[in-house]
């Protein structure tokens, strides 16, 4: 039950700050809703404009006002693209839970069976070398990674291309070429955003298996004769998966901010990009409705997380 | 010359268990060392125009210019300077707020406590990236500006992880003697509270540091902090826009990637070596 409080006072929080913050810049209030073009503006337009955001009535109204045209699913209006802000996130937030979606399942799964191995063979040399490049990389930014990762794939060999999504003139190839296009200028972010994730997700399951690599039922469960591959995913590796569901939980939802750096280095048209560039132009409806949706990504992820330890954990199922 | 000796290790074993500590800290000083005494060693203003544009290296400009004939080697400098002062404030700021609202949970207990743990939990789950970057859209980012919001977005952890310790004391028996005898508060959290959590102190320390400077970096290479300050991000954010151009990468973004890599990678290093050694059971 606290739980859901606890969201609720994230959103709360969230919204109140949306609400107030363009109310508190400095000059006209308008400013922050429909951006400079408001000092061109005729008198009766600025009136209809100001009666539009119930600018005109006391601030307890106005936030009244902010709250039902959200529940309407109106965002606001993106002043330096013209058009509403729901509208405009739609296909870049597509490109966005493609690649993040892709890099998530991706290191996620590769994650745990690196951190298995990493766990069993922690004597031999590939596991002491893999286990310092993992910490390595696990304490470098997203956007050193992806820029030392241009530089040489792109720049010095020229075997990945170096921005968008697709091929410049993609809509007229054949549906197989559109494919590989696509998946040919995914690679570079794609390996930069795993690169910063699965290091992380390895350590983690290294680190709860060996907590019980030798417990006494795992050698019961070697002498019943049970198959190592049962040994190690169904008794050890179990043993990381409450601090990796945690994990999970916090990272899906912070998906878009770590994409942000990486999606402006490869110029990949996500929701990260359009989020540095409505920054870049003080597109503030925009800013605000990437941020609102950003955070319910946020407050998913720990639900799901909330959701999965009850599958994963008798304890916590049987608590309410 | 008489060596100081780690009285828990006297023959110097502290170096050879802990190689990683002893390195991070190397590298760590002397990156400290450059931004402090830099500009006496190198007198060369990061704003001055002291060359034409992009100008190759020479004796007096050993990084050469950037594209509008500022010092490139001063950058790195002052960006040192930038980069570290931010990391270091942020992360004294938030561990002691961190501090703060552990010990008046458990002090205080019941009620008040429960509130402020709901709020610790609610608070963990803003990620501070996206809320920084609202923040900095809407009022300018100035160094401070940026340090305290990085300092609003890190205290959560550290004083959940503070709270769970204190609390673990508190129910230590000397410590239940000293209230029993009426101990005050702030004797409780001198004598008792605070040598029963240095260790985690220094951990959480340069846990927030290293995510200061990494977010730092990664604000100033968006072009969102400071634009009156240098710094390592900024000259990779600008460094970019020219990094097809010959070799010019090798002075323009390889120092200062190396600068942010080599901070990083040493206060992990610190970080994780000092943990090992408060917490024997992490020895594997």
């Amino acid at each position: 039950m606290s739980r859901v409080a606890g969201y609720l006072l994230v959103l709360a929080f969230i919204l109140g700050l949306n609400f107030t913050l363009p109310r508190l810049l400095p000059g006209e209030p308008l400013t922050a809703f429909v951006g400079e073009q408001e000092l061109v503006l005729t008198p009766e337009f600025r009136q209809e404009l100001e009666r539009r955001y119930a600018l005109d009535q006391p601030l307890p109204q106005q936030f009244i006002h902010y709250l039902a045209s959200l529940l309407q699913g109106d965002l606001g209006y993106s002043f330096y693209y013209q058009a509403p802000v729901v509208k405009i996130i739609g296909p870049p937030l597509f490109w966005t839970i493609l690649l993040c979606g892709l890099s998530f399942l991706l290191s996620t799964g590769l994650g745990v069976i690196l951190g298995v191995e990493l766990a069993r063979q922690r004597e031999r040399v590939w596991a002491r070398a893999a286990l310092g490049l993992a910490l390595l990389l696990e304490s470098l930014p997203g956007f050193l990674l992806g820029m030392g990762l241009l530089m040489l794939f792109s720049l010095k060999l020229g075997l990945f291309p170096f921005f968008g999504a697709l091929e410049v003139a993609a809509t007229r190839s054949s549906s197989g070429a559109f494919g590989a296009g696509m998946l040919w200028h995914m690679v570079l972010p794609l390996l930069t955003l795993m690169l910063g994730e699965l290091p992380a997700v390895a350590l983690l399951v290294r680190a709860g298996m060996l907590k019980v690599i030798n417990a006494p039922f795992v050698v019961t469960a070697r002498a019943r004769g049970l198959g190592e591959a049962r040994i190690k995913y169904r008794y050890q590796a179990r043993n990381a998966l409450l601090p990796l569901i945690t994990r999970l939980g916090l990272r899906f939802g912070m998906l878009l901010g770590g994409a942000i750096p990486v999606e402006v280095i490869f110029a990949y048209p996500g929701a990260g990009q359009l989020l540095f560039h409505a920054l870049v132009k003080r597109d503030y409806p925009l800013i605000q409705g990437l941020l609102l949706v950003s955070i319910l990504a946020v407050l998913a992820g720990n639900a799901l997380a909330e959701w999965g330890y009850r599958l994963a954990d008798p304890r916590v199922r049987n608590q309410t | 010359m008489q060596h100081r000796r780690n009285p828990n290790y006297p023959d110097g074993r502290f170096r050879r268990r802990y190689p990683g500590v002893i390195i991070g800290f190397s590298i760590l000083a002397v990156i400290v060392l450059l931004a402090l005494l830099g500009p006496w060693v190198y007198p060369c203003s990061p704003w001055e125009y002291v060359g034409r544009p992009l100008a190759p290296p020479s004796w007096a400009h050993p990084l050469g210019t950037n594209d509008v004939g500022q010092d490139l080697l001063s950058e790195l400098i002052y960006g040192a300077r930038t980069s570290l002062g931010i990391g270091f404030a942020v992360g004294l700021v938030g561990t002691l707020v961190s501090l703060m609202v552990a010990l008046s949970s458990v002090l205080k207990g019941g009620r008040f406590d429960f509130v402020l743990m709901r709020l610790v939990d609610a608070w963990l789950t803003i990620p501070p990236l996206l809320l920084v970057m609202l923040l900095v859209a809407f009022v300018p980012p100035k160094v401070s500006v940026l340090i305290l919001a990085l300092s609003l977005f890190s205290w959560a952890g550290g004083a959940r992880i503070f709270r769970a310790q204190a609390l673990e004391l508190r129910s230590e028996l000397y410590v239940e003697a000293a209230v029993a005898m009426g101990a005050s508060g702030p004797y409780l959290v001198r004598r008792h509270f605070l040598p029963g959590l240095y260790h985690l102190i220094i951990l959480n320390f340069l846990v927030l540091t290293r995510r200061a400077v990494l977010l730092e970096s990664s604000l100033a290479f968006l072009g969102l902090a400071d634009p009156q300050h240098k710094s390592w991000g900024m000259m990779l954010q600008y460094g970019m826009k020219f990094m097809a151009l010959g070799d010019l990468w090798v002075r323009w973004l390889l120092p200062p990637a190396l600068a942010l890599g080599l901070t990083l990678i040493s206060l992990a290093l610190i970080g994780f070596g000092l943990e090992r050694r408060f917490e024997p059971t992490l020895r594997t």
